[in-house]
């Protein structure tokens, strides 16, 4: 999910931010090595992200009245490297939130962190962990699924946190829900059935760029 | 990708957590003080495009996305060849 702006503490939001930032020095370093390295590689890693901002747009309902979307973070992590993959979600999650209002601007380095960071790296070792030992497809779904549900531990962390530490005459300054009920609804939901999609659309997705590659090189 | 992105329009429910503050009234009996005037308004709140048909507006909320993502990189790639 995207945490919007008001639902964490300005505290929370800029030690995110400063944790964030280095990360995006880093992952923009990384990144132009990419696109430096092959004239093909810009195209690729704006399609790539293209399509993870157009996977983040597709909402699917579950039961209880909420929803829930898969981010792409297996897709990207594993064709990209998980630093590129980073900063591809990162810029998508700051269009998304300056231009569409979907996720907060301070927020950003949290929703960064939470779905960019933990997303892609957590699918990258899960990955790099399966890849000679599992079969191609089992791989693939870990991956994703994996990511996912880090990232959703993440998210869960961060919101469940808010009214621990920032309480006022009783009530919650900012997300009034602790741990206790974000750590089931956030990962609850992600185990159940976001990260199952997001681990299938990693396997059919990277496939799919396999047999390109091979249909392109042949 | 693209052609799919309407279909995001099925749920009329927001991901969990991700609720409009008045809803915070109904779930817990107040509105979180950090909440009431946090954020800002964004251009195309919610993918949607004023009156425009909600299908409309998330079609072209997805173009706008491919474009933002395609001159991200565009200009990343720029960026460094002017240093050299």
């Amino acid at each position: 999910m995207h945490i919007p702006d008001g639902f964490i503490s300005p505290s929370t939001s800029i030690v995110a931010l400063v944790l964030a930032i280095p990360a995006w020095q880093y992952g923009i370093k990384k990144t132009k090595e990419l696109l430096d390295s092959n004239e093909d590689a810009v195209t690729f890693l704006s399609s790539m992200a293209a399509f993870s901002f157009l996977i983040m747009m597709i909402n699917i309902p579950i039961p209880g009245g909420t929803s829930g979307h898969a981010v792409g973070m297996g897709v990207l992590a594993i064709l990209l490297g998980p630093w590129t993959a980073f900063i591809a979600i990162s810029a998508v999650l700051f269009f998304q939130a300056v231009l569409f209002g979907d996720g907060g601007i301070l927020a950003i380095g949290a929703n960064s962190l939470a779905m960019g960071f933990v997303g892609s790296f957590g699918s990258y070792y899960f990955y790099r962990l399966l890849h000679n030992r599992a079969s191609e497809g089992i791989t693939l779904f870990v991956s994703g699924y994996g990511g996912m549900v880090l990232s959703s531990i993440a998210v869960a962390l961060i919101l469940g946190i808010q009214p621990v530490l920032f309480m006022e005459d009783g009530k919650a300054i900012y997300f009034p829900f602790g741990l206790n009920v974000t750590i089931p609804a956030i990962t609850g939901s992600h185990m159940l059935i976001f990260g199952v999609i997001e681990g299938l659309v990693t396997v059919a997705v990277v496939r799919f760029f396999k047999k390109i590659k091979r249909v392109v090189s042949a | 990708m693209l052609a799919l992105t309407p279909f995001g329009l099925i749920s009329e429910y927001p991901a969990w957590g991700e609720w409009e503050i008045e809803k915070f009234q109904t779930l817990v009996g107040y509105i979180p003080k950090g909440m009431q005037n946090a954020g800002i308004q964004a251009p195309i709140p919610d993918y949607e495009i004023g009156s425009m048909n909600s299908v409309f507006g998330t079609l072209i909320s997805a173009m706008i996305g491919i474009v933002a993502s395609f001159g991200f990189f565009l200009a990343l790639k720029h960026i460094k060849t002017k240093q050299r």
